[in-house]
């Protein structure tokens, strides 16, 4: 008669009994279904149950959502990469904690948050002055219209970059990613009161750090 | 009159205000100013956006992305291989550290102080001038084993445990947590039932 390793463990030892290992290969059918075809959520599986080619497709849908949210944070090219490479690794390392209830863009801004916190808490990234904001010049039909909408989108940026970091992750979740504030509240880890009141605060410095007008 | 909460101004900024809450900035200058003033920020805010990077960028991004993960996937097999490898060897260990400490400080050994003459001084210059001589006969993890297999014979050891380089690495390779951590009790069990005042022998 055979039986498990653990039965054998659990009956105690039994005389002329004799204890006999044997290897039993596991082979599991692999999944073979396009990749593309699959939400979300399917990817996460299929990632999770081995296929590693399914985490790039996370990537490669997210990466400009995961890395403005990076941008507005820090305001610059280069950090805002770094800090989407670190928030892509920490999503993988973590994805067996992601449990569905919420999209996996809301998760992955949840773990963008907490990481530009870290990072803004470890090192305060260099801001320009609002009044010292580059003056860029995007494609538009009308120049002078198009400096002017340039200029002041600096400022704003600029402006949000300045705000503490609670209120411009809230700020930013809310105004830019349309998160509700129940999510918001859930991303980082307080009451919907708290994301309320922050926004509330964050909008009102905004509008003092706006009202510097340039020299 | 009381003013409205900055979550309720919010909430009007937002058109999402109670009945309650947007009759009152209909009749509050004050909180009607405040809602207002949130609202313009708010347009303001809403006019910035990221300067798009080049889009070569993207690319970029996901192939470092790429090569990060799959240098965390390797890592993460390589522990996984050292697990598999070196965690039944460390969980033996463990278990033969647990019956060394369950033995050592029962059974005195020749040389031992007398007690109520001895000390850690005398302890130790007895060991240290004894011979290091292999007490198998006290020793209740060697009775343990050859306990264990005086009920095999050896033709059953040869068919259940073929002796070999990595076997009992393999055995264990087999077994669960669980298991492991049961067969750690047996283990442990066996030694306490040794140990325990006049249940075996143990050397005294």
């Amino acid at each position: 008669m055979a039986i498990g390793a653990g039965e054998w463990l659990a009956r105690g030892r039994q005389p002329g009994w004799t204890l006999t290992v044997v290897a039993i290969p596991q082979t599991e059918p692999r999944d073979t279904t396009p990749l593309d075809a699959l939400d979300d959520r399917a990817l996460v599986a299929a990632c999770l149950a081995g296929r590693l080619e399914a985490f790039d497709l996370v990537v490669a849908r997210h990466q400009r959502t995961v890395y403005q949210v990076c941008y507005r944070f820090v305001g610059r090219h280069e950090d805002a990469a770094d800090l989407s490479q670190e928030v892509f690794l920490r999503a993988y390392r973590g994805l067996k904690r992601f449990r569905g209830d919420a999209s996996l863009a809301t998760w992955l801004y949840r773990i963008g948050v907490n990481v530009c916190l870290n990072k803004v808490s470890a090192r305060r990234p260099p801001l320009s002055s609002i009044d010292e904001v580059p003056h860029l010049v995007g494609v538009s039909s009308d120049p002078a219209s198009g400096l002017i909408r340039e200029e002041q989108a600096a400022r704003v940026r600029a402006a949000v970059a300045r705000l503490p970091p609670r209120q411009r992750a809230t700020l930013i979740l809310r105004v830019y990613r349309d998160l509700s504030h129940q999510e918001i509240a859930a991303a980082m880890g307080t009451s919907v009161g708290a994301v309320k009141a922050n926004f509330f605060h964050a909008l009102g410095n905004l509008k003092k750090l706006l009202a510097v007008r340039p020299r | 009159m009381t003013h409205l909460s900055p979550e309720q101004l919010i909430d009007a900024a937002e058109g999402r205000g109670t009945p309650t809450v947007m009759a009152h900035t209909g009749t509050c200058e004050v909180c009607r100013a405040s809602v207002d003033e949130l609202r313009e920020t708010l347009a303001l805010a809403h006019t910035d956006s990221v300067p798009e990077p080049s889009p070569l960028f993207w690319d970029h991004l996901s192939a470092r992305v790429g090569a990060a993960v799959r240098a965390e996937a390797g890592n993460h097999a390589g522990r996984a291989r050292w697990i598999w490898r070196w965690g039944p060897v460390s969980a033996l260990a463990a278990a033969v550290l647990v019956v060394a400490l369950v033995v050592m400080p029962r059974g005195p050994r020749v040389g031992a102080p007398v007690a109520g003459t001895g000390s850690s001084f005398a302890a130790t210059e007895s060991i240290a001038t004894e011979p290091d001589e292999p007490d198998t006969v006290d020793d209740a993890s060697w009775l343990l084993m050859s306990d264990l297999s005086q009920e095999l014979t050896a033709d059953e050891a040869g068919t259940a445990l073929p002796a070999g380089p990595g076997t009992a690495d393999q055995a264990l390779r087999h077994l669960t947590d669980a298991e492991r951590a049961a067969l750690v009790d047996i283990i442990r069990d066996e030694i306490a039932h040794r140990s325990a005042p006049g249940a075996e022998p143990s050397g005294e």
